[in-house]
């Protein structure tokens, strides 16, 4: 892995296209909210939809959610006559949790990118060397790789792994615009990590701390990463502290992973090279993100 | 005696995969590709497949790490196994 660079799937609806972008000059967007916002000014004129992962997902405990940001939260409020993040004009913020961000991390991207419009329904599988568009439900269905993979698909409303959704079901509408029909990753990958050990020991060591988190165990579908299977996860948050979402962790884990300290030491275990101002610099960056971006 | 793994309550799962990453850590790696813990998802219902090669881990580690209490250990003689 290389540790510097984001790496980001584009996928256009409209003509059925794919490609995949390296970017080494965005280091400083940490992850999930803040390469995300990053991508979305890179792309406002395209009217993008992202799902954006942290270097920790699918790696850390309770780090177990993935950050779904576009810019049309004008149209969403109309359409769903509700309003999301006021004050935030022209962008809706959601974090879904289940499976998905882990698939992301072990398919090797940081972010997908969605534009365009299909004319006509279409459902789509990424894998680790590909984007697979099928007409049918029932082809696009039988594609999944069991234990491996994740999907959104629609019921009465899109559900990820037939349970997680977003708040106002909001990923729904945004899904439904694009006549995506449904969303299928199949992570088959697996990668090595210098000094197993101490990453093990650390990862443990978080994990011992679930007396931190601000919610209960219980017996629910849980999100992978996370051993809690709470009541609070089936719907995904909207907001919350932004070192959490850049990570993309729990909402419900801000007391572990709003600490500096403890971030530094989970992205060194891995291999990352940030310094501690690089970290408290990021509530900054995003603020500055969002400032642009309702000013587009 | 060999210590094997055993997902005696496989219906308590909640699809975590704490156990899945455990055991891949103890492969010294991350990641799904070459698991010997599968978790598969029926809507919300989940199911495990093991591969026997997992008892070749530190099978009361993964034990323990599961938060359902879905896996027992159990000592068996080696002649069972071959069984």
């Amino acid at each position: 892995m290389n540790f510097s660079n984001r790496k980001v799937l584009y996928i256009n609806l409209s003509d059925k296209t794919f490609n995949v972008k390296t970017y080494p000059d965005l280091h400083a967007y940490l992850g999930g909210l803040a390469l995300g916002l990053k991508l979305l000014q890179m792309h406002a004129d395209e009217d993008p939809l992202i799902f954006s992962i942290g270097p920790l997902n699918g790696l850390f405990p309770y780090v177990s959610k993935t950050c779904v940001l576009t810019g049309s939260n004008l149209d969403l409020a109309t359409e769903s006559n509700s309003i999301i993040n006021p004050g935030r004009k022209g962008l809706t913020e959601l974090y879904l949790g289940g499976s998905l961000s882990s698939r992301l991390r072990f398919i090797g991207l940081d972010a997908v990118v969605i534009l365009g419009k299909s004319k006509t329904p279409v459902f789509t599988e990424i894998t680790s060397g590909a984007v697979n568009f099928y007409d049918s439900f029932e082809e696009f269905s039988g594609k999944s790789l069991p234990g491996r993979s994740s999907l959104l698909s629609f019921k009465e409303h899109l559900l990820l792994d037939d349970y997680f959704h977003t708040k106002d079901h909001l990923l729904s509408f945004l899904f439904a615009k694009r006549n995506l029909g449904g969303l299928l990753i199949n992570a088959d990958s697996s990668f090595d990590i210098e000094g197993i050990s101490r990453y093990g020991k650390l990862y443990l060591k978080l994990f011992n701390e679930a007396q931190k988190l601000k919610i209960s165990p219980a017996d629910n579908p849980s999100c992978v990463g996370c051993p809690m299977g709470c009541d609070k996860s089936q719907v995904g948050e909207t907001s919350g502290n932004v070192l959490v979402h850049s990570l993309v962790a729990c909402t419900y884990a801000e007391e572990i992973y709003s600490d500096p300290g403890v971030v530094f030491s989970c992205l060194n275990a891995l291999g990352y090279v940030y310094t501690h101002e690089e970290l408290e610099n990021i509530p900054n960056l995003v603020k500055s993100l969002m400032e642009d971006l309702e000013n587009l | 005696m060999t210590k094997i793994l055993k997902p005696v309550f496989p219906e308590k799962c909640i699809g975590c995969e704490m156990c899945v990453m455990d055991s891949q850590r103890q492969l010294g790696k991350v990641g799904l590709e070459g698991a010997f813990i599968r978790v598969f998802r029926e809507g919300t219902k989940f199911s495990i497949v093991l591969d026997p090669q997992v008892n070749t881990l530190d099978v009361e580690k993964i034990r323990d790490i599961c938060p359902q209490g879905v896996y027992e250990v159990r000592e068996v003689d080696d002649y069972e196994l071959l069984e």
